[in-house]
């Protein structure tokens, strides 16, 4: 992240836009600094892609308003029209000009004499060369790399990517995430990138924004967002969890799995959000937890215990260790979160 | 299959291939016919007036479509069809309301004693076509207009460019082939038009051959202009062909639709002036003389002149032509999607090819032919049919094309392999998935031959009367009164069809 708080490249301040009954976006506040790449991770619905289409000027918002660089572009009076804000977009389907080829997509936005910018960018993208090509005669990675090319080409103040990895089979997914990375990070590129996918986001972003029902519940670098979810859904919803009921004392919280030290302010009752890296079993023949069921998945595993009540949590650990159905374990557990008690 | 296939074309392109060496063949008088300063007029006359047919076609079908789909003006749909309906008014009924409501003696100044401007010779030919043409270029450009994903332009947008500059290097370019497309069938109608042309007294080359043909007994000179017509057809075809690019265009995988652009209040006035301007010229007007001329015709005490052979000639000539079609298109179908082949691709071609000759250069090649090798078969009905269904053949196989295509082929190959042959895989399987593309197409082909007027004009038998010819002669000779009952029997039957096929599904055939 930038070292320096300069303002912020951009910020959308209580933006609020209905489709009919439906409400896309309700008092919504964003700031991005410049240089970021930050993810808008929600549910489909949550009203993350208006979002996007608010800040490129596609959609006019209802209430709020948004700058870029230090410029408002929208607000109750006014809106700058797309094409003077200065935002680079990329869409879901690419959407690359068909009748034009590759170069003359990439000069399109530029102004006379672009070739030396198209041929810099084709290189940056690692195209170098197939400028000449139709958009029809390139593969999904590179019809990718193209419009992440043609948005880049004239230099905007920020670039917005709607669900980029949607559209590519996953093993190229996995390739064009840690390439766009590097070309942005190269390009030095302020980035907005929309997506549903938890596992996406928080590989690519520095900044991860959680978005439900048409605002932001929780902003923070990934480690942040996974390592202490704001409540329980974002727990849920950005990675696996288990939760157990227990007592919050100072210091510690006691559950049916014993005993464990918190740092946190909540005291009395309370819910207990684990993930499921962080339940450490050792095997015990007098172990209080029984292997029911086992998934091997090579880089990890996967551990079903069951629990004297009956209850059921999972446990991540590394593959090099034997465990098998029918182990009893004792359970250890490295940190918990603490929520109130729902309802 | 082959036999079929080439069946049907056969007529039309050995008469063809015999036009032109006869042609060949005449030596020197082709020369005094081609090399005389008549001739180069008609050939630039000819030029210019279908230029400047399907500039004005494409220009107000272009600029409805636009409207329709993506303006905010009120009530889309019903403009559409409204819009859409001038299809089934042939170019001489359009010639003929325009003829008899202006003028000195027209019903304008019949009823109101004040006489309008006549309306005739190019300029009113030019309107005739004009608004006869430019629903093809509306269908397909609307439809086109529908397809362009609305994040092109959003993209354009998000890179510098203003809705102008979007729209001009975005969204026109790739709705161009359709609106090609669309002047290409705009073009080849105003090229082989007869019935508005000859109507409004312009000399066109369809006239003038009609007129070579009849009034002289040396008909070298008719099969000279007939050729140069063809060739003429055959160079727009050409050009469009040529205009393709080769991108590749896509329907837009969102269903999304663009959104609309909000117009001034300025504009949208201006908006609804026009299409409603364009509504009142090419179908209130036209539909309102014809029923306005049989209004004053029956209160006059006039019997109404319904000669009835001609709705049978009409009606059993059609569905003749349709059924001959339709039987013919599925081989041709099943051979160009199935089985490419050089030989399949010919025989495609060449299918597209006739559709694309002027009927009057057709229907002279026959005469000729027929008259000199066809004795038994010449002015018979079965030849005449022959022609039509030559005629429109590309029509019912584009229809049934279209529904093959989206036949897997692999329900063929299943069935192969559970022990049938082609004959029975052909009639168990592909033919009940196709048979209601090929029906449409048959459809299709029926109505364009009820307002065939040319080739009809030339090969019918004696005492053989369609409704297109009625109207044609009854208005030649000024009896307007009289074309009225006819006209507006054929404006019936096509837009029933019509309204199944183009209007109701919403989509194009």
């Amino acid at each position: 992240m930038s070292p320096t708080p300069r303002t912020s490249a951009i910020h959308c301040h209580r933006l609020t836009k209905h489709f009919g009954a439906a409400t896309a976006l309700d008092e919504f506040e964003l700031e991005v600094p410049p240089g970021a790449i930050l993810a808008l991770l929600g549910p489909s619905g949550c009203g993350k892609t208006t979002a996007l289409r608010v800040v490129a000027g596609f959609d006019r918002p209802d209430g709020g308003s948004v700058e870029i660089g230090g410029h408002t572009v929208v607000d109750d009076t006014r809106s700058v029209p797309p094409e003077q804000r200065r935002v680079g977009m990329v869409f879901q389907d690419y959407a690359l000009f068909p009748h034009m080829t590759v170069a003359a997509n990439i000069a399109y936005g530029l102004g006379r004499s672009p070739a030396a910018r198209v041929a810099e960018v084709l290189e940056l993208v690692g195209l170098a060369g197939l400028g000449t090509r139709m958009p029809h005669e390139l593969s999904g990675g590179e019809q990718q790399r193209v419009a992440l090319a043609r948005a880049l080409a004239p230099e905007p103040a920020v670039i917005l990517l709607d669900e980029p990895f949607s559209n590519l089979d996953a093993s190229l997914r996995d390739r064009m995430r840690r390439d766009v990375r590097t070309i942005l990070a190269e390009a030095d590129a302020t980035a907005i990138f929309v997506t549903h996918d938890q596992e996406e986001a928080l590989a690519i972003a520095d900044i991860v924004a959680v978005m439900r029902d048409g605002r932001v519940h929780q902003i923070g670098t990934p480690h942040q967002v996974y390592r202490t979810p704001a409540s329980p859904w974002i727990a849920r919803f950005v990675g696996e969890s288990e939760f157990l009921d227990g007592v919050a004392g100072v210091g510690q919280v006691t559950t049916e799995l014993g005993t464990f030290p918190q740092f946190g302010e909540l005291r009395g009752e309370v819910q207990v959000m684990i993930r499921p890296e962080w339940v450490h079993p050792t095997p015990s023949t007098e172990g209080v937890a029984l292997v029911v069921d086992h998934e091997y998945y090579g880089h990890d595993q996967l551990l079903v215990l069951e629990l004297p009540g009956g209850r059921r949590i999972t446990s991540r650990i590394g593959s090099n260790r034997l465990l098998a159905t029918g182990d009893r374990v004792d359970i250890g557990i490295d940190e918990v979160v603490l929520f109130p008690r729902e309802g | 299959m082959w036999v079929i296939g080439f069946g049907v074309v056969l007529p039309v392109l050995v008469p063809i291939a015999a036009l032109v060496i006869r042609v060949a063949g005449a030596g020197g008088e082709v020369w005094d016919t081609l090399a005389t300063g008549r001739t180069f007029t008609l050939l630039v006359r000819s030029i210019v007036f279908t230029a400047a047919v399907t500039a004005s076609a494409a220009a107000v079908g272009v600029a409805a479509a636009w409207l329709i789909v993506r303006s905010d003006i009120a009530g889309k749909r019903t403009w559409t069809v409204l819009v859409s309906l001038p299809l089934v008014i042939p170019s001489y009924v359009l010639a003929l309301s325009l003829l008899s409501f202006f003028g000195g003696r027209g019903l304008f100044a019949d009823v109101t004693g004040v006489a309008l401007p006549s309306i005739s010779g190019g300029f009113g030919a030019w309107l005739a076509l004009t608004l006869s043409t430019y629903p093809y270029v509306f269908l397909v450009t609307r439809a086109a207009l529908r397809n362009v994903d609305p994040s092109h332009e959003e993209a354009a947008r998000s890179l510098g460019a203003g809705p102008l500059r979007a729209f001009r290097t975005v969204v026109l370019p790739q709705v161009r082939p359709a609106v090609a497309a669309g002047s290409l069938l705009a073009a080849l109608y105003t090229l082989s038009d007869f019935g508005a042309v000859s109507l409004m007294g312009f000399d066109v080359f369809t006239r003038v051959i009609y007129a070579q043909y009849q009034g002289r007994l040396d008909r070298t000179p008719a099969a000279v202009l007939a050729l140069v017509l063809i060739v003429l057809a055959l160079v727009i075809v050409w050009a469009e062909q040529r205009s393709r690019g080769r991108a590749a265009y896509f329907a837009a995988r969102t269903k999304r639709q663009a959104p609309t652009v909000a117009l001034t209040r300025r504009w949208r006035v201006a908006a609804y002036c026009g299409l409603g301007g364009l509504v009142t010229a090419a179908l209130v007007l036209p539909v309102g003389v014809l029923v306005a001329w049989l209004a004053r015709g029956l209160a006059g005490g006039q019997v109404i002149d319904m000669r009835w052979g001609a709705v049978v000639g009409s009606i059993a000539g059609s569905i003749a032509a349709a059924l001959l079609a339709m039987a013919a298109a599925l081989p041709v179908v099943v051979l160009a999607v199935r089985h490419q082949s050089r030989a399949s691709r010919w025989l495609h071609r060449a299918v597209y090819v006739v559709f694309s000759l002027p009927h009057i250069t057709v229907a002279l090649a026959v005469v000729f032919f027929a008259a000199n090798y066809l004795g038994g078969l010449y002015q018979s009905f079965t030849l005449l049919v022959l022609v039509y269904a030559a005629l429109f053949l590309a029509q019912a196989t584009s229809a049934g094309e279209a529904t093959l295509l989206q036949v897997n082929p692999n329900l063929e190959e299943a069935s192969r392999g559970l022990g049938k042959g082609a004959w029975a895989t052909l009639r168990r399987i592909t033919f009940p998935l196709m048979w209601k593309g090929l029906l449409a197409g048959g459809v299709l082909v029926f109505l364009t031959t009820m307002k065939e007027l040319p080739a009809t004009l030339l090969l019918r038998p004696t005492g053989f009367d369609t409704l297109a010819v009625r109207i044609w002669s009854t208005t030649n000779d000024l009896f307007y009164a009289r074309a009225a009952a006819p006209a507006l029997l054929l404006l019936l039957a096509s837009a029933v069809p019509m309204y199944l096929l183009v209007i109701r599904p919403r989509r194009l055939p």
